[in-house]
Order: structure tokens, then sequence, then C-alpha cells
């Protein structure tokens, strides 16, 4: 029996979980370019980002790259642009940026992908250091940048970004995270460090900036929203937004990580007399900082429902010796670090980490979770013999309401030492296996094919009539095998990034789903229940005129 | 036997009995002898018959001393000196009494005592020096023992001063007394020493590697498993340190470094309880370590002890108003015992304490 086993052992034993599918196969051949300079300018170290998103509506995930341009401290040699991969459905992609016009030109950093006019097609929100993009989807394969007749070009240093209807309206909103007041005048005093040469800055040393709330005035612009409200009053470094629900009270919250200063945790509380209301409550809440009372460098963030219980967990990830940090939601507005009781604390000791996702990568109903990890400096490892710049992707496996460190066995992709950044989640494939895009810093993009699962499942496409079409604040509640859970569709999350738009639900043995409830976001709050459904399949659900 | 001659014998035999200098002698012999309990027994019957004899007291709290009683040897210590209060001996005693029962303010008050009279006596210096050290008060250390710095053959003023140098980052100070030590041989406080020096400079692995040729040299060495842990722990090696830690305080019960550190990395893991008891401990080796008592009330906080933790956070702010961590925890506790207005408070001086460090 031993001996079967070290057989199998020999042979390479079980198959992999996930597995990287290199550039000669899928044709992505863009490399991120960081503008890597001597000065060591901090933008250089930060970016960037990507998304999964179905650019021309053909049921396939296409895939859209960040990457950097003109800037004050960098002039590219040749120019560099973005990269726009339509998904050919054969497992290959095409370069097609320049003819959509979705090419970028700004030293850019995040993108995030919605339906921001409710006319079928998804848009993009570029951030940058320098100046905000945003593609208006044409329909025809094109896109414009309306980023000046919407309202929403930011100077500045903006990073994440999330798509969320804050005022129930239908009209998605926008948060844009800014990060630091970075010009000319600071980089010229970031100072050297031992070895004389100039280094990284430590964003502590820069002056924080308040982030930016945009309302969608329907009509494909925007006015600010955040004026006299608490949103405009936290001056932070933000680098990571995640929408949420603290309390259940059906309206969208906002938790903002932020590099070297607290996190903020915005709960919205609904139209005032004086405009709409927004409460700042990180410390009570018990999320701001450390169990020290340190401010940590929160960079990647994400929510979900990990127990079980109805209530969001909030997830940090943030730099070396800090540790990353599980938030459990105790119900009452506040939360305990949980990261301890997984293999969270021990396991992120040493690492740092941007992108991040929350899934079921095996669809067996139990969240699961994605770390990309990645030193921001490059020159750590003359300095820390600890660290590595190069650091591995962690995968944690939900069971029984704990996340089990599982990197070890889910293939030589996570064996890998990346220089990650952004991360997005998809099924770029459409076999219900959620894949993985890492995107590193100056450095090619990595995507990893799951082959995982296999259990069933059932994809969902929402798409919001009365409520926002995209269906960001959907909560859906579904029972298979007689297991009930619970999924948020959000907005924001991970690093830089954006998700594929559908729901992947895990049904683990069941082979039928026994109900599906949908509940729609405001201004209609519908509920919408179906039972009945074949499962293995995406499909697309229209929110219904009244509650069925 | 007649009744005359009966009543000679006992009279004889109780002043025999009555004269403490008689119990005094036998004492001594008991003390000397190594007999200790019998000596505290002679000792207290000749104080009985004769209270103000300082010797004798003074020799009763040596003796208690020996025997661990270190409370009550100072009390015996303390009637001598209001008898005394000149009494070199019985206040050198009385400082070594509070310095072994790691009192060391207390030791400290009565060391300072000596020194301002007695200013060139060495000895009084290097205690006074080494009680220092221990509240973790280096730069007193420094002013106490550069005086001392020429003697060359003394090698305990070379080490503490070497090390409260380094310690303060003087590392070219410390340098000249490390070289001192080395010129006398290999020995485990010269690696004691330049282990330390590596440690203040985050070069883990070299420290580790000094503090363990240390421990090869003299397993005893004081200090030399608490710096092996506090290296290991630089490294992350957070097991071997743990280890280390527990080993410290086995073999030195009131090694302030060890406890404060294993309380830390336990509170950090959660094991709250075991967190507490070797805070506490390091609490009572260094009162006034504010450190101390801010990592005794995050663990109270972590052990959902609200009010207890507030107390401890209330007088760490009162004592240290800029402690802005103290103020965020401190606003924590209040906001978990629903006293928002307090929670609001703090939280507004803990954000212009932080605006102010940016």
């Amino acid at each position: 029996m031993k001996r079967l086993l070290l057989i199998s052992l020999l042979a390479g034993g079980s198959p992999a979980l996930f597995d990287e599918v290199p550039p000669a196969k899928t044709g992505i051949t863009w490399t991120h370019n960081a503008g890597r300079s001597e000065r060591r300018h901090l933008p250089e170290a930060v970016g960037s980002g990507g998304a999964f998103f179905d650019y021309d509506n053909d049921g396939w995930m296409d895939i859209y790259l960040v990457n950097s341009g003109p800037a004050g401290f960098f002039r590219p040699e040749t120019p560099l642009r973005n990269a726009l991969y339509r998904n050919n459905g054969d497992g290959t992609f095409s370069d097609v940026a320049e003819r959509a016009r979705a090419a970028g030109g700004v030293y850019g950093m995040g993108v995030a992908a919605a339906d921001y006019d409710n006319d079928g097609d998804t848009d993009l929100f570029v951030t940058a250091h320098g100046s905000t993009i945003l593609y208006r989807n044409n329909g025809d394969g094109a896109f414009t940048d309306v980023a000046a007749q919407a309202g929403v070009r930011v100077e500045g240093w903006t990073t994440s970004a999330a798509w969320f209807d804050f005022n129930q309206d239908s009209w998605l909103d926008l948060f844009v995270c800014s990060f630091a007041r970075y010009t000319q005048e600071d980089w010229d005093t970031c100072g050297r460090n031992a070895e004389g040469k100039p280094f990284y800055c430590i964003p502590r040393q820069f002056e924080p900036a308040s982030s930016l709330l945009f309302q969608n005035n329907g009509d494909g612009t925007f006015r600010r929203a955040d004026g006299g409200t608490d949103i405009e009053r936290a001056k932070g470094k933000a680098l990571g937004v995640v929408t949420t629900d603290v309390n259940n009270d059906g309206r969208l919250d906002l938790f903002v990580a932020n590099d070297t200063v607290q996190n903020f945790l915005f709960v919205n509380r609904g139209p005032g007399t004086d405009g709409h209301r927004w409460e700042e409550i990180a410390l009570p809440a018990e999320v701001a900082y450390s169990l020290d009372g340190q401010p940590r460098s929160g960079m990647g963030v994400d929510a979900a429902d990990v127990d079980g219980d109805g209530f969001e967990e909030l997830f940090v990830s943030n730099v070396d010796h800090e540790g990353f940090a599980l938030y459990r939601n105790n119900g009452d507005e506040t939360y305990a670090d949980e990261s301890h009781l997984h293999d969270i604390a021990r396991t992120t000791r040493l690492l740092s980490g941007w992108g991040l996702k929350f899934f079921d990568y095996n669809n067996d109903g139990a969240l699961d979770l994605i770390l990309a990890n990645g030193h921001p400096d490059d020159m750590i490892e003359r300095h820390k013999r600890d660290v590595q710049y190069r650091e591995p992707l962690l995968l944690f496996e939900g069971k029984a309401g704990k996340l089990r460190d599982v990197s070890a066995a889910a293939g030589a992709a996570f064996a890998k030492p990346m220089s990650a950044r952004g991360l997005a989640i998809g099924d770029y494939d459409n076999d219900g296996r959620a894949d993985v895009l890492v995107i590193n810093n100056n450095e090619p993009p990595v995507l990893i094919k799951n082959r995982a699962s296999q259990h069933h499942w059932l994809g969902l496409r929402l798409i919001g009539t009365r409520s926002n079409r995209d269906a960001v604040g959907a909560r859906i509640t579904w029972s298979a095998g007689g297991v009930r859970r619970i999924r948020h569709k959000r907005g924001g999350g991970s690093y830089l990034s954006s998700h594929d738009p559908r729901e992947i639900l895990g049904l683990g043995a069941a082979t039928r789903i026994d109900w599906l409830e949908i509940r729609w976001p405001g201004p209609s709050g519908t509920v919408q229940r179906l039972t009945d459904l074949e499962v293995d399949r995406y499909l697309v659900i229209k929110e219904a005129a009244s509650a069925k | 036997m007649n009744a005359a001659l009966i009543c000679v014998y006992l009279c004889l035999f109780t002043a025999a009995a009555q004269d403490p200098a008689a119990y005094f002698k036998r004492a001594l012999e008991f003390h000397q002898a190594g007999k200790i309990e019998d000596a505290v027994r002679q000792y207290r019957i000749c104080l009985q018959l004769r209270p103000d004899w300082v010797e004798a007291r003074s020799n009763l709290g040596a003796a208690l001393s020996r025997l661990g009683h270190y409370d009550e040897a100072a009390a015996e210590y303390q009637t001598a000196l209001k008898l005394a209060p000149d009494n070199f001996q019985a206040r050198l005693n009385l400082a070594l009494a509070y310095y072994k029962a790691a009192r060391m303010q207390a030791a400290v008050a009565e060391l300072s005592r000596l020194r301002t009279a007695n200013p060139n006596h060495e000895q009084v210096a290097l205690l006074l020096a080494d009680a220092w050290f221990r509240l973790g008060e280096n730069r007193k250390v420094i002013e106490v023992l550069s005086p001392l710095s020429s003697n060359e053959q003394n090698l305990a003023v070379a080490y503490l001063l070497g090390t409260a140098l380094i310690r303060e980052g003087e590392a070219g100070r410390g340098q000249v007394f490390i070289d001192r030590i080395m010129r006398r041989g290999e020995t485990s406080e010269a690696h004691l020493l330049l282990g330390l020096a590596q440690l203040r400079n985050r070069q883990y692995p070299e420290a580790i590697r000094h503090f363990n040729r240390a421990l090869e040299l003299n397993p005893e060495v004081e200090g030399g498993l608490s710096l092996l842990g506090q290296a290991l722990l630089g490294q992350d090696e957070r097991e071997r340190a743990r280890k280390a830690f527990s080993q410290a305080i086995a073999a030195s019960p009131n090694d302030f470094d060890a406890h404060f550190h294993l309380g830390v990395m336990l509170r950090e893991d959660r094991e709250i309880e075991a967190a507490l008891k070797h805070l506490e401990r390091a609490h009572q080796l260094r009162p006034s370590a504010v450190r101390v008592s801010y990592q005794i009330g995050l663990a109270l906080l972590a052990a959902g002890r609200n009010e207890e933790a507030r107390e401890v956070l209330e007088k760490i702010v009162a004592a240290a108003p800029d402690f802005v961590e103290a103020h965020t925890s401190l606003a924590t506790a209040y906001y978990r015992l629903k006293r928002k207005a307090d929670g609001d408070r703090h939280r507004e001086t803990e954000r212009r304490l932080r605006q102010s460090r940016q």
C-alpha cells in the first residue's frame, strides 16, 4: 500500500488544481511596463490592474490590461498602450485595443468595468497617475473617452474604483480611491537608502487625500457627491475599495483599504436633509487598525459572508510583517479580526498582498480565497533576509467555516514567484470553473486555468431592468442539497481590477438546485424566486417586473 | 541536692539563657556553617532579648535573604536602618534584598543614597548601574559607569557599559568595550555584546550565531537565552523564539525581556491568559514601562475584559498623553463599553496626533 502511494506521488500524484496557460497558447503577449527608473518613483511600484469583462457581448470574457504611460516622472521611449484582448472562444485572444480605441495613453493604474449608462454594453473607468479615463462602450466594438464630458476626469493619483448604486436610483455611481499627493516636489525629496540609492518612498511621507464619490445623473454625466460628507473629511491613501452591506439594511456601504493610515468603513445611512449621509465608522467597528492600534499598509480588499451567518466579512491584504486581516462581522456594525483562527495570519506574515478574491474555486458551495502577492520594493532582498520581491500566490479552501491553505496542492502556478499586483477572477472558457488573471508589475500577466472542480454549478448573469443593469447590490440566495447559501453581487474588490460580472454558484454533489432567490437592489427591491433550473450552465436572469 | 543549690543552678542557667550575646554567637556559628534556618531561630531569640542590636538584625536579614525570604529580610534591614541610618552594610544589604526580589526601583533608591554618601565605591556604582540596566534605563547606566570606564580590569563595567551604549545606538563607543573584553580571550560576555550589536542592526543571523556561541561557552550566561529569543523573533522564527524565552524564564524567573517578548508573542497568537501571566510579571519587574502596560491593555481588550482594559489604558494616556496607539485602543474600549462620547473624544485625539506625525 505504502509502495503504491509512493509510486503515485512519484508519478505526480493528483493533478494540479490550476495550470498556467502560456502566452504561446493564449496569444496574450502584452507586458506591463512600469517605466522603472533609477530614481524609483513610487507609482512604478504599485501598478497595475486588469479586468475580465465581455466588451462585445458575445458571451466570452475578454481581458483588459492597464499599462503605464507618459507622466511627469516618466517619458516612455516608445509609446506604451493598454491591451484589450478579445476572447476568440477557443482559448486564444486577440489584442484589439487600438481598433477599439481603448489603448490608454496615460500612466494607468487600474480599471473598473460596468454598464454605467444602462445601455447593455460594459464601459471602463481607468484610473491613473495623471488623468482618469472613462471609456464609454459605443456598442460597435469601439470605445470613446468621455471622462471630461461626463464629469469624472480626475487629475492626481487614483487607484482602485468601484461602481455601485449608492442612492438606489438604478444608475451606477462611482467611488474612486485617491492615493496621495505625489508631485515633483515630493519625488525630489524622498531620500536615499543605506546603499546611497534612491528608493521607493514610504507613502507615510506623502500628504493624504480624500477619495471621490461621483453620483450618476442618469444622462451620461456625474456630479460630485462627497462634498460635506465623511468621505470628503476622511483623508487617506486609498488603494483598495469594495462594496459591502455592513448591517444588511439593503444599502451599499464602502470599505476602503489605506496605505500607512487607518482603513475607512463608510456606512451608507441613506438620504438626509442635507444630502446623502455617510458615516465613517472604521475605528468603532475595529477595522481601522491592527490589533496593536497601528495603521497597516492596506492594499487589496474583498467582502463576503465566509461563515454563512448572513453578514459579510471583510478582508484586507497588507505588507510583510503586518499580517493580512480577516474581519468577522459581529452583526452589530463591529468586527473581530479572526485571521489567526484560519491559516491567514500564519501564512501571510512575511508576504505583501495586493489583488485578492473570495470565490468558490471547486464549486463545493463554500467560499475559498485567492491572494496575489509581491513585495513593492525590488531591492527588498538586500535589506531583509526573510522577504522576497517576487512571491507566490496563495489559495485557501473554505471548509466548515475555516480557510485552510491548500496552495501546495494547487499546482506549479502557485509555486511560481510573481511581482503580482492586480488580480481578476473570471471564467474565460465558460466551463463553469473560475479562472485567474494575475497582472504583474513590470512583467507579463499570467493567466491560470482552473482545473479543480468536479462539482455541479450554475452560472448567473443578472440583468437589472428597474435596478441598475449590472445588478450590483443584488442578493442571491440558493439552496442545493438542502444547504442554503448567500452571495452578494458587489462592486469593486481586489486591487486595481475588475472581475467577471457573472456569479458561479457551486452546488457540490447536488445535481439540481432546490430554489434560487434574487433580491434585486433598489429602487425595485423585487424578490424573484426560481425553481426547476437546469444546472452546469450559464443562465441569463432578467429582473422581473414584479415579485414572483 | 538541697533547695539552695537548686536555686543557684537555676539562676545561673537562666542568666546564660537570657544572654543575647550567647544566642548571637550560636546564630553566627549556624550561619557560617550554612545552617541558615537554625541561625534564623537563634537571631530571632537574640533580638527578642535585645531588639536594638543592629548587627544581629542585619545578620538576620542576610540569613532570611539566603532563604529567599527577601521581603522579610528587607523588613529586618529597614528596622536596623531606623536604629542606625548610616549603617552602610545594612543599607547595602537592603538594596541587595530588593534587587534579589526584583524590586529594582526600590533597589535603585537605596543604592542611590549609598552612592551619594560613597561616590567612589565601585561595588555600589556597579550595583546601581546593574539595577538601572534591569529597569531598561540605559542612559542612567552610562551616566553611572562612565567615570569607571578607565578601569580596564573590571570586565563587569565594560560589559554593562558596552551593552548600554549599544542599546542606545552608540555602537562606536560600545565597540571600545567589546574590544576590551575580546582582548581577554573568547568569553561568553564578549559574544553577548557582539550579538547585541548585531541585533541592534537587525543582522539577525549574525546575532544568533554570537548568542549561540555565548551559550555554548556558558549555558547559564545571564540574558543569553533572552537575547537569542529576540534575535530569533527578529527573523520570524517564532517557535524557536518562544522556546528560548521559555527557557530563559525557567533559568531566570526575573528576566524582564523574556517575560515581555513571550507575553507579546502569546498575545499575538491569541493565547491571552498565558500572555497576561507573562506581561503582568514583566510589569512587576518594570512597573514604569508603559509599553508593558499597553500590552496588558491590548491583551485585556483581546480577552473582552473591556472594563479592565479601559482602566489600564486610561492610566497610560494620563501618563503618556502623546501615546497615540493607547488613545486608539482606549477609544475602542469605550466604544465596546457603549461610551460613545468618550470613544469619540479619544478618536479625535488619536486623529490629531496621527496627523501631526504624517
